[in-house]
């Protein structure tokens, strides 16, 4: 390749011209929306009946975080998701892949079974489980009442106490073959003899993995961790599908609340603040993971 | 010579993407000019009233007409309004919308004006009255009322009994359901208790989704005072001892075991579709649907909740309206006239899915089933009205949403609930946009 430093003026139109069409898609559908809906949140504006958004500055955001109950009820349901997401997800990845890592044979068969779930599209995820844990015609109970459990079947999708619970699970679900490639992949690149010489020394199973292997995973953990993280606070499909925010408002994301007000109540400032926030929320959540696991791990990751 | 080629390429593909749109033919000297009208409609509208074979025959009569019929398979609102602000449209009669979906539209003043349709065959005498009413709105501009859609398909909310469990329970005379005595606890609780005892599945059952929760608590409340309103306007009554007693009622049933509440309306109506339940409040459309199920229209009777004859029930409409931008009105009125409002269409689609035509003469001859509940369901949905479009009813569900279903399942009290309502729903917009 010729050297750009000699300053080519072809060179650089070359350059220019086969960037061009991707900085125009990434300007166009990418930043732009960025930076309007930016703009939109700063605003009062009903896309229906308003002729032009009328800039209110950071009132909007104030009266959300401090009056819209709505946006309370959002918020809390979706930390109540993410922490549940995060710990389950993080916690089964992390175990389904040391289990996959210690078989002899078969690694690769695993790796596709459990990685399956995420082509699966969303929507289709959650209609299944709808179907599947259906109070009368699901499956779920049916099996439960077949083992003598009849007694804790549930309207797991229709009740406030287990509405969120089922979300998670539907997640769990379709997301953990993710992170669990993830995790897998950090595991192998594990050097055998750091075991072996543990074993040597008496280490037991459990003490390999915690003074070992978990010590070495950390940048993976890094990774699948933000991964995970972000996907917990960025629920939409799921409550929209199976349980349109109820019931009451025990399945409301702060993604389908934005979602709501500009779709439904055609509140294009309402919808752009709680994007906004969503974003900075996922920010500073990453913030602390990075904190947790340290700066320097990403960089091995 | 390679990078002329790839430079040539991509500005091709460049164009191709970039120029957009086809060039309509001119039409050659002589020829008539065609003008095309576009009508985009739900495909449930196109399963409903068989639109595509209803449009060939405008088609046939129109010559100078092509038409293109378009599916709207989501609702656009935002996308609509996008096109519109620009002066173009991608439709210029649209065959669908309830009240909530177009009051953003209404609101916004996006369509057109429709009181110079109410003539001839269309005059406002000639509509079952309920139903008109849905169409009718406050200009957006103030000054008067006006119809900025029509309604053309109307829906009650209604109480559908199981004839044979009904005859099992003691419930039948005269060829008829006995109706629910009245509103007192002994006579009601009797009432639906005698249902229960001849229901493997439970004497009632409710969709307690988003959407059928509002009928499911205006409608009897309306039944029992001749309104659902608060006195001031502002909200659905939560104040009144109507309004407690009938969510007292919704949790007594509903603790007692006599009632199921589905969340989901897939759930309600194959709840229904068992042959097990006693009865269902819901749309009378939907109440139908056992037929497809036992294949006997008898199998159903329809009633009212005590006094809705006289008070009333909540009805509600999908309606065909222009947008205020389209330029081939005079073909978009054409077609609402002679297709959507035709007596073939309208009473194909109650003979086939028990759609309600909104026009009184259709329901005489040319009906070719439950002829015998016409008078029941008609004396309710003429009394009826519709659920008032607030400026803020979207927020004001969402608040109705979080609480009227915890009571009704017994997860909260009535009077917490109600309070709740009242509390939250504070400083929202009641303004309605409905004419009165």
């Amino acid at each position: 390749m010729k050297q750009l430093t000699k300053n080519s003026l072809r060179d650089r139109l070359n350059l220019a011209f086969f960037l061009f069409p991707t900085m125009l898609f990434v300007i166009i559908f990418i930043a732009f929306p960025v930076i309007f809906s930016g703009y939109l949140s700063l605003t009062e504006f009903n896309y229906a009946s308003d002729p032009a958004p009328q800039f209110i500055g950071l009132k909007g955001y104030i009266d959300m975080v401090k009056s819209d109950i709505f946006f309370h009820t959002a918020l809390y349901n979706q930390m109540r998701f993410a922490v549940a997401y995060f710990l389950i997800a993080f916690a089964v990845s992390l175990v389904l892949a040391i289990f996959v890592n210690e078989l002899q044979r078969g690694v690769q068969v695993f790796q596709v079974i459990f990685y399956m779930p995420m082509i699966v599209p969303m929507s289709l995820v959650g209609i299944t489980f709808a179907w599947i844990l259906s109070p009368d015609l699901g499956i779920f109970n049916h099996m439960l009442r077949l083992l003598g459990l009849g007694h804790i079947t549930h309207d797991w999708y229709g009740e406030p106490s287990t509405a969120l619970n089922s979300l998670v699970l539907a997640r769990t679900w379709k997301m953990i073959g993710f992170t669990l490639i993830i995790f897998l992949a950090g595991l192998q690149g594990i050097s055998k003899s750091l075991k072996e010489s543990a074993r040597v020394d008496g280490a037991n199973f459990f003490q390999e993995i915690v003074f070992i292997v978990l010590p070495n995973l950390k940048p993976y953990m890094l990774i699948g961790g933000i991964w995970i993280l972000i996907n917990s606070l960025k629920v939409f499909v799921l409550p929209q599908v199976i349980t349109q925010g109820g019931p009451g408002s025990a399945t409301l994301t702060l993604y389908l609340y934005s979602w709501k007000l500009a779709f439904e109540r055609l509140e294009m400032g309402e919808a752009s603040q709680v994007a906004y926030l969503t974003a900075f929320i996922i920010l500073f959540f990453t913030w602390i993971l990075n904190l947790i696991f340290k700066p320097e791990t990403a960089q091995k990751g | 010579m390679k990078r002329f080629l790839t430079v040539l390429v991509v500005l091709c593909v460049a164009t191709a993407l970039f120029a957009g749109g086809r060039q309509e033919a001119e039409p050659q000297e002589g020829e008539q000019e065609v003008r095309t009208l576009r009508v985009a409609a739900p495909p449930w509208i196109y399963k409903k009233f068989d639109l595509e074979n209803y449009a060939k025959e405008f088609d046939a009569a129109h010559p100078e007409v092509k038409l293109e019929l378009i599916r709207a398979d989501k609702w656009g609102g935002p996308t609509y309004i996008t096109e519109w602000k620009q002066g173009t449209t991608p439709f210029d009669v649209f065959v669908g919308g309830s009240g909530s979906m177009l009051a953003p539209l209404i609101a916004g003043g996006w369509t057109e004006p429709m009181d110079s349709m109410f003539t001839g065959d269309m005059a406002k005498d000639e509509f079952v009255g309920g139903f008109l009413s849905a169409g009718h709105y406050k200009k957006p501009e103030g000054g008067g009322t006006y119809y900025p859609c029509i309604p053309f398909v109307g829906e009650v909310s209604i109480i559908g009994v199981n004839t044979s469990i009904m005859k099992d329970a003691g419930l039948w005379a005269g060829g008829g359901p006995k109706p629910i005595p009245g509103w007192e606890p002994e006579e009601f609780r009797n009432w639906f208790g005698a249902l229960n005892d001849a229901s493997d599945l439970g004497a009632h059952v409710q969709i307690w989704d988003r959407e059928f929760m509002q009928y499911n608590y205006c409608g009897p409340i309306k039944a029992m005072t001749g309104t659902f309103m608060e006195e001031d306007g502002k909200g659905f009554d939560v104040t009144s001892d109507a309004a407690k007693r009938w969510l007292t009622y919704l949790q007594e049933m509903h603790d007692e075991g006599v009632a199921t509440y589905t969340t989901t309306d897939d759930q309600g109506y194959q709840k229904w579709k068992t042959n097990a339940t006693g009865s269902f409040y819901a749309a009378q459309g939907h109440i139908m649907e056992l037929v497809s199920v036992t294949e006997n229209e008898s199998d159903i009777a329809y009633l009212g909740w005590p006094d809705a004859d006289k008070n009333g029930s909540i009805i509600w409409t999908h309606s065909v309206w222009i947008p205020k931008v389209a330029k081939n009105k005079d073909l978009a009125k054409a077609f609402i006239r002679e297709v959507v409002f035709s007596k073939e269409m309208q009473q194909w689609s109650f003979n086939n899915y028990g759609k309600l035509p909104v026009m009184k003469d259709y329901y005489g001859e040319g009906i070719t089933w439950f002829q015998d509940q016409m008078p029941t369901i008609l004396s309710v949905a003429d009394a009826s009205s519709p659920i008032p479009l607030f400026t803020d009813l979207q927020e004001y569900l969402d608040i109705l949403f979080k609480y009227l279903p915890e009571a009704a399942f017994g997860r909260m009290s009535v009077d917490k609930a109600l309070q709740n309502i009242q509390d939250e729903s504070e400083g929202l917009d009641f303004s309605d946009l409905r004419a009165q």
